[in-house]
């Protein structure tokens, strides 16, 4: 028995000395004397990297440690949601102590932009004072810092109220200005004037393929377009990922739109609404039969590279680094990888991926010097340096792109990890109407929720009957009919629901709608049976 | 232990599920019909039933549940019958190794088994070099049968729980029966139907409720497998404005209340007749011997489940070594660099000292109120023991899924259990939550062994002088140490490998246990896939020692230990 006892002990102890054996030299969950709670869909290699260097950026200039918590509910579109949720709860908890009632009218209203505040808090309505007293609180939710996600969720949070003016336009001023980090790029803005959020990295949108499946599929031209998704041959190869949970792809695809609108105005010269009402219409059939060639709709982003890098899907959309990043990890020796991306010409533009501080933040000073580091030519390093180089990440090389112009210069060249790619050269392709699309950014992914995401059977059976019979003009017409979701619905009774938080009514639209497509799909089976 | 004693551990224990089991449920039964101005309110119920996403979620949960719990049936009762009946070659060691799916979750054996059934996958290969499959187009095994890959996952995760079951329940039937059934011209699949069966479903029953709720409610799995119309997923992603959102809590609502409907359903279909045998064996039964070349298709049978069921595991275990696996049925390369990577990451190290803490705790706390509940139970004459004893098991019939979300709720900022806040520390919501889904094994194996040991040896020790207490901590819990090390083990095992309240109430990452972290990982770009498998394959290795090694101590097959 003592032998089998000593021999448990034995395995028992070699089993759990390995992770001690092999611990990080330097721990990053350990004590310290100072805290920064960061919110972030960030991946563990960037969170790993700024964890790590801003650790011996704040030592250095403080003499003290520190330990950044890193909170992940998932993509910006998921984080977004919790932030709005904590926040509700967090003003329920200080209005209802300050001694007033709580109602579902002071609910909707305290992060409202909408309401405009009389000079005089004596003719405050109850919405009014509701949100005149979130404006003027602290009321904090125990995080300091929103790091990463979309411009679209950065800007929605600083007009409610939730994201607060950072010191960094004080602090640092000379850093915004056209040469460094400029104002407004092709259309897109990279930060906030009031400095709610200032973009910390660049990204584009476009497309990643299997080599080998997209060769096996009979494919012997190269992808090139958004429209190319919606190849028939595509058939259940499409990789999509959930727009209402990742900012990300919910940018990709109001890009697919976008580029449609362009076109339009380019060939009609006209830009008037409708136009854009008929670009709007042509994009949406775009993601429409994208998805109807989709394996699936993913609630992350960066599972489409890993699966169409597996080869189980031979196509899809996904943010340029993500793409650089798998490509060059399955890479083999000399020999090109299977996993290429690309960027649609004239498809995507250059936008930002912010950085904001919080209303309430309990970690301030922290914050600030977090948000600072960031963007200062230290922290910019990191996003582009190859590993090893001076002043290039440790471990991983993130293959993102700084905001800060002056580290495309070719000086930085044999340093950077992708020395060809120029965003503010490719940014002039493509000069993005912040008006035409951006305030209807909820809307896009709602309507590929109940379009495509609810349906997705029924729109992959209505396709394939398309697909079966040679595309039958009046089944294609009715499969295709955007009327439901017309830029006119989309801007008004669609986007007004969204903007009323109530869940209720939204939940019943999309319902309305889910039926609505669902009849449609249901018909363009019946009609491409009949050969009309 | 006297009477005041007793009174006092049934109130304390009484005290502690009314804050633990009933309040978490509480809470979010109250989020579901209360609205945002505090009024009642069957809206946000009746919503859910007239949305048709809704509706499908809860369907494919069911049909999930259903398929899940067949299946693993189909491959537990033959299994068990085969084991209860005859002896052959290997039967202890094959025996053994039918518990080896459950040292691992699921979502892990999810990564594996993409790689297997993937479309360059290993399968597709295989049947490609056979002339079975064309290469240009290859079966989408996942893509086109997601539904289906999670049902497999699933039922070959569980399986185990119900061949321990159906062959304990064997093992207690009297051969006599079998004998006058085929002596009255009874035979074959007609006397397992008619006698066998009816005897045994107790134990079915019991075996199968734990599937069923346990796939019904499964969260990781789907979750791997990119299916989000499950009523789990829809709660989990609304967890995230769980604020702002009443629909996570309506559907939690709605989740629970359709698992007591089916349980009550089954019991009233299934569960309702048992056969209670009046005397004990008077034949000599047991399993028998069989010709040789039975007995190797016999072992070759049970073989074949326990590989195909290990699969997900050895599909994990390669991509942990694999420098590349691409269109090929092993991995082209071999590196150990990945377990470097993942046991060196700086989530690694944490995470298992918090699972190992998280789970110790959770254990101890299990062994304290199981004792003292099984003691009650077993040992007074207190009016409403029964009571505290069907408490006690009723964490087995209500979806962790449910639990976590409840308890997520109840410590909200600004709720009475604030404080318990796991975004501020979760050290002990978390042991909470993980010894409130395990205390059913430690009461029924702390029950199980006071049942077995006569309460005359402590009466003994009581007349010679010694203290209630004093005999039953000298007397009694050293002669019960094997069912308590038993009932221990299995709640620690679970509690390591625990999915659903971990997803959920783990929010920082200092606090992540390693299920977590195994998530967390396997979402990395590049190398995510392989870290993950690497961090998995170290913990299947620590489970598998911890049980073997206490199998070894304990001197029994690895079966009898999970027989509570």
């Amino acid at each position: 028995m003592k032998l089998r006892i000593t021999f448990v002990i034995i395995a028992l102890a070699g089993v759990l000395a390995a992770p001690f054996a092999l611990k990080p030299q330097e721990s990053l969950l350990g004590k310290a004397d100072d805290l920064l709670v960061v919110i972030s869909p960030h991946n563990e290699a960037v969170r790993y990297e700024f964890t790590i260097a801003f650790m011996r950026h704040y030592r250095e200039l403080t003499g003290r440690s520190i330990l950044i918590d890193w909170r992940l509910p998932g993509g910006t579109s998921e984080i977004s949601r919790y932030l709005d949720g904590e926040y509700l709860g967090a003003f329920e908890r200080a209005w209802t102590n300050a001694g007033y009632k709580w109602s579902s009218e002071v609910a909707a209203a305290f992060n409202n932009p909408n309401i405009i505040l009389p000079s005089s808090l004596h003719e405050d309505t109850q919405s009014q004072a509701a949100r005149r007293f979130f404006l003027e609180s602290s009321v904090g939710i125990g995080i300091d810092v929103f790091f990463g996600g979309g411009t679209y969720d950065f800007k929605r949070l600083a007009s409610a109220g939730c994201l607060v003016p950072s010191d960094i336009l004080l602090n640092s001023s000379d850093w915004f200005q056209e040469g460094i980090i400029p104002w407004k790029v092709s259309g897109e803005e990279f930060y906030d004037k009031k400095a709610r959020w200032i973009g910390a990295c660049l990204s584009s949108f476009g497309i990643c393929y299997n080599m080998d499946t997209l060769r096996r599929l009979g494919f012997n031209r190269l992808p090139a377009s958004w429209s190319d998704l919606g190849d028939p041959r595509l058939f259940k190869q499409v990789a999509l990922a959930d727009p209402s949970k990742s900012g990300s792809a919910a940018k990709a695809f109001e890009m697919v739109i976008q580029q449609q609108m362009q076109n339009l105005v380019k060939e009609t010269g006209r830009t008037d609404r409708e136009v854009i009402a008929m670009g709007w219409a042509m994009g949406l059939r775009i993601i429409q039969s994208a998805s109807a060639n989709a394996r699936y709709f993913t609630d992350a982003a960066s599972k489409v590279p890993i699966d169409v890098s597996l080869g189980d899907a031979a196509i899809g959309m996904c943010i340029d680094f993500y793409g650089r990043f798998q490509s060059e990890a399955v890479r083999l020796g000399d020999a090109p990888s299977r996993l290429q991306y690309f960027t649609p010409v004239g498809g995507s533009s250059v936008g930002v991926d912010p950085i904001g501080l919080l209303r309430g933040a309990r970690n301030r000073n922290a914050a600030e010097m977090f948000i600072a580091f960031v963007l200062s030519p230290e922290g910019q390093k990191l996003w582009n340096f190859k590993v090893g180089t001076p002043g290039g990440p440790q471990k991983y090389a993130l293959r993102r792109l700084p905001v800060r112009k002056e580290l495309y210069d070719p000086v930085f060249a044999e340093y950077r990890s992708d020395p060809t790619v120029q965003p503010y050269e490719d940014a002039k392709m493509f000069h993005y109407q912040d008006e035409w699309t951006s305030p209807l950014f909820r809307v896009i992914a709602f309507v590929v929720q109940v379009m495509c995401i609810d349906l997705h059977h029924e729109q992959v059976e209505a396709w394939q009957a398309l697909v079966k019979k040679g595309f039958p003009p009046e089944a294609y017409r009715v499969f295709s009919n955007m009327e439901a979701v017309n830029y006119q619905a989309a801007s008004s009774r669609i986007k007004n629901t969204l903007s009323s938080r109530n869940r209720i009514k939204e939940v019943r639209l999309a319902k309305v709608l889910t039926e609505h497509f669902r009849r449609q799909y249901r018909e363009t089976v019946r009609l491409a049976h009949e050969d009309k | 232990m006297s009477n005041q004693t007793a009174k006092l551990v049934f109130l304390v224990t009484g005290v502690f599920f009314a804050l633990f089991f009933i309040w978490p449920i509480a809470e979010t039964i109250r989020g579901a019909f209360v609205d945002s101005d505090g009024y009642f309110t069957l809206e946000y119920i009746v919503e859910v039933f007239r949305n048709p996403i809704y509706i499908e979620g809860l369907w494919n949960s069911l049909m999930m549940g259903f398929w899940s719990t067949l299946l693993a049936a189909l491959i537990a009762m033959p299994l068990a019958w085969i084991s209860d009946k005859f002896l052959f070659p290997g039967k202890s060691l094959l025996g053994a190794m039918i518990l080896m799916p459950m040292i691992m979750p699921p979502f892990v054996g999810a990564i594996g088994i993409k790689q297997i059934l993937g479309q360059e996958g290993a399968l597709n290969v295989i049947l490609q070099f056979l002339g079975l499959m064309n290469p240009d187009a290859p079966m989408d095994w996942l893509g086109e049968g997601r539904m289906w890959g999670i049902i497999v996952m699933n039922a070959m995760h569980l399986y185990p729980i119900l061949y321990l079951n159906v062959l304990a329940s064997l093992a207690n039937v009297d051969p006599a029966m079998d004998e006058a059934a085929a002596n009255l011209g009874c035979t074959g699949f007609r006397k397992f139907r008619r006698i066998t069966l009816p005897l045994i479903m107790p134990g079915v029953f019991a075996g199968g409720t734990i599937v069923f709720i346990w796939s019904f409610t499964e969260l990781g799995v789907p979750l791997m497998f990119d299916f989000t119309q499950v009523t789990s997923v829809q709660i989990f992603h609304g967890i995230k404005d769980i604020g702002g959102n009443p629909f996570p809590f309506a559907l939690v609502v709605v989740l629970l209340a359709s698992t007591v409907l089916l349980y009550a359903l089954s019991k009233f279909l299934f569960g309702r007749t048992a056969h209670a045998m009046l005397s004990k064996a008077t034949t000599q039964g047991g399993p028998g011997p069989v010709p040789i070349a039975l007995g190797l298709l016999i072992s070759g049978v049970f073989g074949l489940v326990t590989f195909l069921a290990v699969l997900p595991h050895l599909g994990v275990v390669l991509i942990a070594f694999s420098g590349d696996w691409y269109r090929t049925v092993f991995p082209s390369d071999w590196t150990i660099v990945h377990f470097e990577a993942a046991l060196g990451h700086n989530l690694t190290l944490p995470s298992i000292q918090n699972s190992l803490k998280y789970a110790c705790l959770a254990t101890i706390l299990d062994l304290v109120l199981g004792v003292s509940i099984a003691f009650v139970v077993v040992r007074t004459r207190l009016a409403g023991r029964q009571i505290l004893d069907a408490i006690s098991m009723l964490p087995l019939a209500v979806p962790g899924l449910v639990l976590a979300f409840g308890y997520l709720a109840m410590t909200q900022e600004g709720k009475i259990f604030g404080f318990l806040n796991p975004a501020i520390d979760p050290l002990i919501i978390l042991v909470i939550a993980y010894s409130v889904r395990r205390l059913p094994y430690v009461v029924r194996s702390a029950a199980a062994g006071f049942q077995q040991t006569s309460v005359t040896l402590e009466e003994a020790a009581q007349n010679l002088g010694c203290p209630p207490l004093r005999a039953l901590r000298k007397i009694t819990i050293p002669l019960i140490a094997a069912n308590l090390l038993a009932g221990g083990l299995l709640a620690f095992s679970f509690a390591m490998l625990e999915v659903s309240d971990s997803l959920i109430l783990a929010q920082r990452q200092q606090d992540f246990p390693i299920t977590k972290a195994i998530y967390e990982l396997s979402q990395l770009l590049g190398e995510g896939r392989f870290v993950a498998s690497a961090l998995g394959v170290w913990a299947m290795a620590f489970l598998a020692v911890t049980i073997i090694g206490a199998s070894l101590i304990l001197g029994k097959k690895l079966g009898s230990i999970f027989r509570v």
